[in-house]
């Protein structure tokens, strides 16, 4: 479009969601063409139908077929996020991230970029609490390239003292940009420490700054060392190849790579909440307030025997607030008139604890406001709880679900991400391939167990205000 | 890909440019009124456009507002309309399945809208809500500074979303005016991709748009004087980082230079880790997360245009360096190998972006919004080789102007 984007590329974005719905949403792709809306048949066959090997060095590939351009998604997942640094060391896992870039025993400073902008590509990366993942869009015909550079900094990363001073600032500088120059992202950051009271999910991705600016060479080399090692990795490309060229690709260019002892993080029990929270942000730069109410609920397990009471879950977020027709958005920005919007979500596609948020624009500041949108939350929640859904509002959801499976076939980047997410989380693939299914089956029972769900005390609501009432 | 067909209404003259692609049981549809975006916002309803592209989708013929919704919904129908300072623009998404349902509610939506009271009061308080979130979030706050300082008086100082006062004073009769003023055929293209025939994409055309207005009522959006000497307006804002944004004038969409100026940003700043921006201000120095530049055909200004963000105490230096990087390219040109790589980046990466259905329908929309030839998606990495070395320089010796550009910083720069 003509608009000037001002957004340009911004390498090493910190993700900070990961919802089954919201990726899935999204991300998820197809499948079912028959089931989808008035949905006459059960599906035949999955939603991606990735295919995936595993080689003698431990590292896990997946292809998801696309010939409509001659081109492929390539990415690399290693299984180390946030949750893995080391106490006192946050945002070392974004840090090395960013430092992935600055070349090898072979490569030079910036080379990796540069090769890959002269081949017609786009690359980029991101850190999560749970993973890292680097990406790349490309013709086809480059992939050996690509996997080669790959393959070379996934074992022979090579950092000067310089390039880690450097590279300090430009993190400090992107904590700058993206949190403490914008209050909205400061408070999520607030309201996520509190409500988690002993999971590392409290600590943000990008890390707290004091011990950002304390991140050494020694720190990047080790958690290298630890976690960067085709054991610890998946590789995931969505594109126009076959299995058998896919395979050939990977295990020449990933198969000669030795495997390392990883630095395995244990799963870190989170107690249970006595305490319902709140947190209340007072700052001076705001105009427009924000009402925040976070839940932690289940994810996804791992063995996959959650799966039913996360996809329910996943309708109930679309029914209480995925669209304009949704019940909250009907009761408090067309009835009440005391918001001007609202968002729900599920975050569940994890390796720790879920979140389930409702987030409310309120038309002003004042006291009652607020306290209007709380109480109407509340009756909703509880609404839900004790009457099914009626019939219609229930299908609406799922159609409208389902169809996002089909939509999110329409990309090379979903269908990969979806995958590289699931693998990295140890999702069973059925979690994905299966999902429409599990959204069809979904009853008003199931969403009012759902709600249920939602424990006050295992719950943070939040506030941010303007220093001065209005 | 399949080749692009001209088609044309069953029973009008309306033109539209048409992909089949029978991969997945998905069609999309893109459209584009020319002139009808918030440049041409009557002067004291400033960000109606915007809102239009909101109000159309809150009930139309026989559905009130939830009716409506309910529908696209359960249809899984996704109708997306937008408005930027030229052009007025829509997407439409469907299943195959639901094409029918998908033509009834677009033409519904663009020729029968509620338009009610309610809608707009509920519509209006958003908006203005948004403007609250641009004045605390620096990004689209500098960008709207920049737009309002540099174009006083010029019907683009105003942010699409517009203004308090302006949103305030929209009513259902400015709205539909304005429908029936810019919503027409002599300013509309379209592009249609998917699972679809020619005929039916024919009675599509008809049944959407054929009862629109022949002729648009809006003036066409003046030229702006672009001021000749160079500018540095430093606009308060607490906070530890400042940003600037810095433009100077850019080409037309048809100015025969194009094809050059899309290298030559991509050199100075449009190209990533690839530019020479980057690689001053973040890879050697270090000081900023981010810094590019565009170049943005805007009917009334084209520009060329970047922004950097990067801590109070660094932001004059960043912006010294800008001006380095800028003349330098000006006086010594590009080499013969960035020449190549800029090539090569541009000939490979053009294709790759359209792997989605709506992202090809968007472009034939555009190709003809910008009266490209339909031949444009295969031609244009012969356009992009024919650039030489000497035209690139030529370029960058009479385009790049460190004295003309106009540069606003938000925050609080210290040397």
């Amino acid at each position: 479009m003509t608009r000037p984007k001002l957004d340009y590329e911004k390498k090493n974005n910190v993700s900070i969601t990961h919802t089954l719905r919201g990726h899935i949403y999204r991300l998820l792709g197809t499948i079912m063409l028959g089931l989808t809306v008035h949905g006459a048949h059960a599906a035949q066959h999955g939603v991606f139908e990735p295919q995936v090997f595993t080689l003698e060095n431990g590292l896990t590939a997946a292809l998801i077929e696309n010939h409509r351009l001659p081109a492929a998604v390539h990415m690399v997942w290693y299984k180390v996020g946030s949750i893995d640094e080391p106490k006192g060391k946050s945002g070392l896992a974004h840090f090395l991230e960013h430092l992935m870039f600055k070349g090898t025993h072979t490569l030079k400073e910036g080379e990796y970029s540069k090769t890959v902008a002269k081949l017609g590509g786009e690359d980029n990366a991101f850190t999560s609490t749970d993973y890292t993942a680097y990406y790349v869009k490309i013709a086809t015909q480059h992939l050996p390239t690509i996997m080669q550079m790959e393959a070379d900094r996934m074992q022979n990363l090579l950092l000067s003292e310089n390039a880690v001073k450097t590279e300090r600032q430009v993190i400090l500088e992107e904590r700058r940009s993206v949190i403490d120059n914008n209050p909205g992202r400061a408070f999520s950051e607030q309201l996520n420490a509190s409500l988690f009271l002993h999971h590392p999910y409290q600590v943000p991705i990008i890390g707290w700054r004091a011990e950002m600016e304390g991140l050494d060479h020694a720190d990047v080399v080790n958690f290298y060392q630890h976690h960067y090692a085709p054991n610890n990795a998946i590789v995931v490309v969505s594109g126009d190849l076959t299995l058998e060229q896919f395979k050939d690709l990977v295990t020449k260019a990933y198969g000669n790579i030795k495997p390392r002892d990883i630095a395995h993080t244990p799963d870190i029990v989170e107690p249970a909440s006595l305490a319902a929270r709140t947190v209340t942000m007072r700052t001076p730069d705001i105009q427009r307030p924000i009402w925040r109410r976070a839940y932690k609920i289940d994810s996804y397990a791992k063995d996959g025997s959650n799966a039913k009471a996360c996809t329910a879950v996943e309708v109930l977020a679309q029914i209480l607030g995925g669209s304009d027709t949704s019940h909250l958005y009907q009761e408090l920005v067309v009835n009440a008139k005391i918001a001007n919007d609202i968002h729900v979500s599920a975050d569940i596609a994890r390796r720790g604890p879920g979140v389930f948020t409702i987030d409310v624009t309120p038309i002003d500041g004042k006291p009652a406001t607020l306290e209007k949108i709380e109480t109407l939350v509340n009756a909703s929640l509880k609404h839900f709880q004790e009457k099914p859904v009626d019939g219609i509002t229930l299908q609406r959801a799922v159609s409208s679900l389902q169809a996002e499976a089909v939509y999110a076939r329409d990309s090379l980047m979903y269908p990969a991400t979806i995958i590289g997410q699931t693998l990295t989380t140890h999702m069973p693939l059925s979690m994905i391939e299966e999902w429409p299914i599990r959204l069809g089956n979904v009853t008003s029972t199931d969403v009012q167990n759902a709600v249920s769900q939602l424990s006050e005390r295992e719950s943070v609501t939040g506030q941010l205000l303007p220093s001065a009432h209005p | 890909m399949q080749p692009i067909q001209p088609i044309t209404g069953s029973k009008t003259a309306i033109n539209a440019w048409l992909i089949e692609d029978h991969h997945l049981p998905l069609i999309s549809v893109s459209f584009v009124f020319a002139r009808a975006g918030s440049a041409s916002d009557p002067a004291d309803k400033s960000g109606q456009a915007a809102l239009l592209a909101d109000i159309l989708l809150e009930g139309a013929g026989n559905y009130d507002s939830l009716a409506f919704q309910q529908e696209m919904e359960q249809h899984a129908i996704k109708i997306h309309f937008s408005a930027n300072r030229d052009t007025f623009s829509g997407t439409i998404q469907t299943l195959t399945a639901n094409f029918d349902k998908a033509v009834e509610l677009t033409r519904l939506a663009l020729t029968e809208p509620a338009l009610e009271a309610s809608s707009l009061k509920r519509l209006q308080s958003q908006q203005a809500a948004y403007l609250d979130y641009i004045e605390q979030t620096p990004n689209p706050k500098a960008d709207k500074v920049f737009w309002a300082q540099v174009f006083k008086g010029h019907p683009y100082a105003n942010i699409t979303s517009g203004t308090r006062n302006g949103i305030k004073a929209i009513t259902p009769k400015s709205l539909k005016r304005f429908l029936y003023d810019g919503f027409t055929q002599d300013v509309l293209t379209i592009g249609i991709v998917g699972d679809v025939t020619p005929d039916q994409a024919s009675t599509l055309i008809d049944q959407v748009f054929g009862s629109l207005p022949r002729v648009s009522k809006l003036d066409a959006i003046p030229a702006y004087k672009f001021p000749e000497k160079c500018t540095v307006t430093t606009v308060e804002q607490p906070g530890g980082q400042s940003i600037a944004i810095f433009a100077q004038p850019g080409l037309t969409r048809d100015d025969p230079r194009y094809y050059a100026g899309v290298l030559l940003n991509y050199i100075l700043g449009g190209g990533g880790f690839a530019s020479r921006l980057m690689e001053e201000v973040r890879e050697k120095r270090g000081l900023t997360y981010g810094i590019g530049t565009n170049l943005a055909t805007l009917t009334g200004a084209p520009l060329l245009i970047g922004q950097v963000s990067t801590k109070n105490e660094t932001v004059l230096q960043a912006l010294d360096l800008t001006r380095q990087v800028w003349k330098d390219l000006a006086v010594n040109g590009v080499t013969a190998a960035e020449l190549q790589a800029a090539k090569d980046h541009e000939n490979g990466s053009f294709a790759l972006q359209f792997d989605s259905t709506s992202s090809l329908s968007d472009m034939l929309a555009l190709m003809q919004y910008y009266r490209l030839s339909i031949h444009y998606l295969t031609e244009r990495t012969a356009l992009i080789n024919a650039v030489s070395l000497q035209d690139i320089n030529n370029l960058a010796r009479s385009m790049l102007n460190v004295d003309q550009l106009q540069t606003l910083v938000l925050g609080q720069p210290t040397q």
